[in-house]
């Protein structure tokens, strides 16, 4: 799932995967911005294939609590 | 939009309704244009869901306007309690659909349905009348982009539709249900995110932005003038009509008001519409001419032979017909759609004519009438009054190839079709068409200046700029505005910042004459000098000695200079010019 997450996030954030580190977050990634971040939740629906509600969206600003998430709407 | 199981369940539930011992009491008559067979159970469901159980009694297919009309109706006879008018506007303005209608007609259709309504208020007496605002589900002809094109229709059907929305202040028996408004909510909900709007105040989702990226830039390349072509070239067996007409002859063929063949009909609906905004008609079918032409005799056929501007009937290979209609008709292959329902036929048309635009024509032929009515080739926003008579004019051209075949010299030629030209400073009238030249002319365009309707108004206030159109009439017919001039005065000197003719117009010296009255008109206005550019284009390379060969001086890179003190340049002699004076 790491993988998937880091290749959504690198199509989004426009660089290449390896700019994307395991710990990246809202504060430190550059570019990860307000509407950055509803493209990225919007490319991870479809790419998952999940629906992820609203007040969650603002909370998902690291791949950690991005993966977490994944897996509680039970992504593969 | 709901589930399938959720339809089955109520379409179920529905049917067992409607086969109960024990029917409710009050009668709910339903009176439609169109065919409303599948709704009951449906509508069983949904009354007994909301608490108004009803016994339903649908009137036949299209009974709405006779069963209302005729007090010895049935509708009477039951006395229902409650009525339903279910028009379908395809069916209220047909004619608009067949390109007869005429201004009014959606003004006329509601007051016949005011006077409906109003009827049944009076013969079932505590009555509710509740109407159905259907919509329709498309405009008569979709390839006119603005809303505001009377051929579109779309303007006719909204006031259609609002005028069925306001018939509930007939009386407060008459109650409003606005199917259209509600199917419309349920499209748009695939556009829309409630999240993104929350969050980031986006009122679109990606779909949403597309459709909105899609239809804006379809309005600016129509504006633009990009990607329109000119010609529909269409083949016949099993294109224009069911079935092989040398097989079942002419009077077998399937074309209809039925099943099917009416598919086939309403394809021939949506090619006359396109032939009614410019679009020229051709046909190309490996064929028996006579047998094949003899089809259009069919009373069912809705295109007629009028349509078209020219025909390759026969046996030879399609890519080489379509370079002969090319020809015949002066205008590039890449100006072509050509429609084939031969997968095979399409297969050789695009190898060996990659510019001719040959799109994959549905295999069903009743999902054709709407895959060509909504297809980009032809879109555009207004219909102008050349796009109107485009076709016969171009079936003017080949009457006059064959007087020139038959005339001997050129000059007597030239004599034989009596030009009349006639050039005038362009006005609010005229501004569309002339900003449609600008946007379409390709081959006789010496600078190719893409002027839009907003920049040729601007000129208009100008006042040392003259924008002035030509438009030339003969013995075969009026080609309407088909040149275009803009002169831009400078002191002494004007310069010619736009030439363009229609192409349909070169071979016949029209524009030696309308070269020697921009001159004139140039040092009327006090010139001495008249400069001419010609700026290469991909389609334009006919032109490019224009001005070395009518006398002018080389003065620059590709700059032309005629002192219009030494001479001027000459009017051929067979042709005369009219200079309308302007208000």
């Amino acid at each position: 799932m790491r993988e998937r997450l880091r290749d959504v996030m690198a199509t989004v954030f426009e660089v290449p995967v390896s700019d994307i580190p395991d710990d990246a977050d809202s504060v430190t990634m550059p570019g990860w911005d307000s509407l950055r971040h509803l493209e990225l939740m919007l490319e991870l629906e479809m790419s998952f294939g999940v629906r992820i509600p609203a007040d969650q969206v603002p909370e998902l600003t690291s791949v950690g609590a991005i993966e977490d998430a994944l897996r509680d709407h039970g992504a593969g | 939009m709901l589930e399938p199981a959720e339809l089955s369940a109520r379409r179920r539930r529905g049917g067992e309704l409607l086969r109960s011992a024990d029917p409710p009491a009050g009668d709910l008559a339903v009176l439609s244009t169109f065919n409303l067979d599948l709704l009951p159970p449906f509508l069983a469901e949904a009354l007994d869901r909301h608490g108004v159980a009803r016994r339903l009694w649908l009137a036949g297919f299209d009974q709405l306007a006779p069963a209302i009309a005729n007090p010895a109706s049935e509708l009477y006879a039951r006395a229902p309690g409650d009525v339903l008018l279910v028009p379908a506007p395809e069916d209220l303005l047909a004619p608009l659909y067949d390109g007869t209608g005429a201004p009014g007609l959606a003004q006329e259709r509601v007051a016949e349905l005011r006077a409906q309504v109003e009827t049944l208020l009076e013969r079932l007496p505590g009555a509710t009348i509740q109407v159905a605002v259907m919509g329709a589900e498309h405009a008569p002809a979709e390839h006119l982009l603005a809303p505001s094109a009377p051929g579109r229709g779309q303007a006719a059907l909204a006031v259609l539709d609002a005028g069925l929305r306001a018939l509930d202040a007939l009386d407060p028996r008459v109650v409003v249900a606005d199917f259209d408004w509600t199917a419309r909510s349920a499209g748009r909900a695939a556009l829309q995110d409630p999240r993104l709007w929350y969050l980031g105040r986006m009122r679109l989702n990606h779909a949403g932005h597309a459709l909105l990226a899609d239809v804006v830039a379809a309005g600016l390349a129509a504006q633009h003038g990009v990607g329109r072509r000119k010609v529909l070239a269409v083949d016949l067996d099993d294109t224009l009509w069911g079935g092989v007409v040398g097989e079942v002859g002419p009077a077998g063929i399937g074309i209809g008001e039925e099943g099917v063949a009416l598919a086939f009909q309403d394809l021939q609906r949506a090619l006359v519409r396109l032939h009614d905004s410019g679009v020229l008609i051709v046909l190309c079918s490996k064929n028996d001419p006579e047998y094949a032409l003899a089809a259009f005799d069919h009373s069912a056929m809705v295109l007629r032979r009028e349509h078209l501007v020219a025909t390759r009937v026969n046996w030879r290979d399609k890519a080489t017909n379509l370079r002969e209609l090319a020809d015949e008709l002066d205008l590039a292959l890449d100006s072509f759609v050509f429609l084939d329902d031969s997968p095979r036929e399409r297969e050789w048309v695009r190898q060996a004519l990659p510019m001719v635009c040959v799109p994959e024509l549905p295999a069903d032929p009743t999902d054709r009438p709407g895959f060509v009515s909504r297809a980009p080739w032809f879109r555009t926003l207004h219909v102008t009054e050349a796009d109107r008579t485009r076709g016969a004019s171009y079936q003017a051209q080949g009457e006059r190839r064959r007087a020139q075949a038959s005339a001997g010299s050129f000059e007597a030629y030239l004599a034989s079709l009596e030009q009349r030209l006639t050039i005038e400073p362009v006005t609010e009238a005229t501004v569309p068409r002339a900003a449609q030249l600008c946007q379409r002319t390709n081959q006789f365009n010496l600078t190719t200046r893409r002027h839009t309707h907003a920049e040729l108004e601007q000129m208009l206030a100008d006042r040392a700029t003259e924008v002035v159109t030509l438009s030339v009439a003969d013995r075969f017919g009026d080609s309407g505005i088909t040149g275009l001039a803009i002169t831009v005065c400078e002191g002494p000197e004007a310069e010619l910042e736009t030439l363009l003719l229609s192409c349909r117009l070169l071979g016949r010296r029209v524009e030696d004459a309308f070269l020697a009255v921009l001159a004139r008109r140039a040092r009327d206005r006090g010139a001495r000098t008249l400069v001419g550019r010609y700026e290469p284009t991909e389609r334009n390379r006919q032109v490019a000695d224009f001005y070395a060969e009518r006398g002018f001086a080389p003065a620059g890179e590709r700059r032309w200079r005629l002192d219009l003190e030494a001479a001027m340049p000459e009017a051929p002699p067979q042709l005369t010019v009219e200079e309308p004076a302007h208000a």
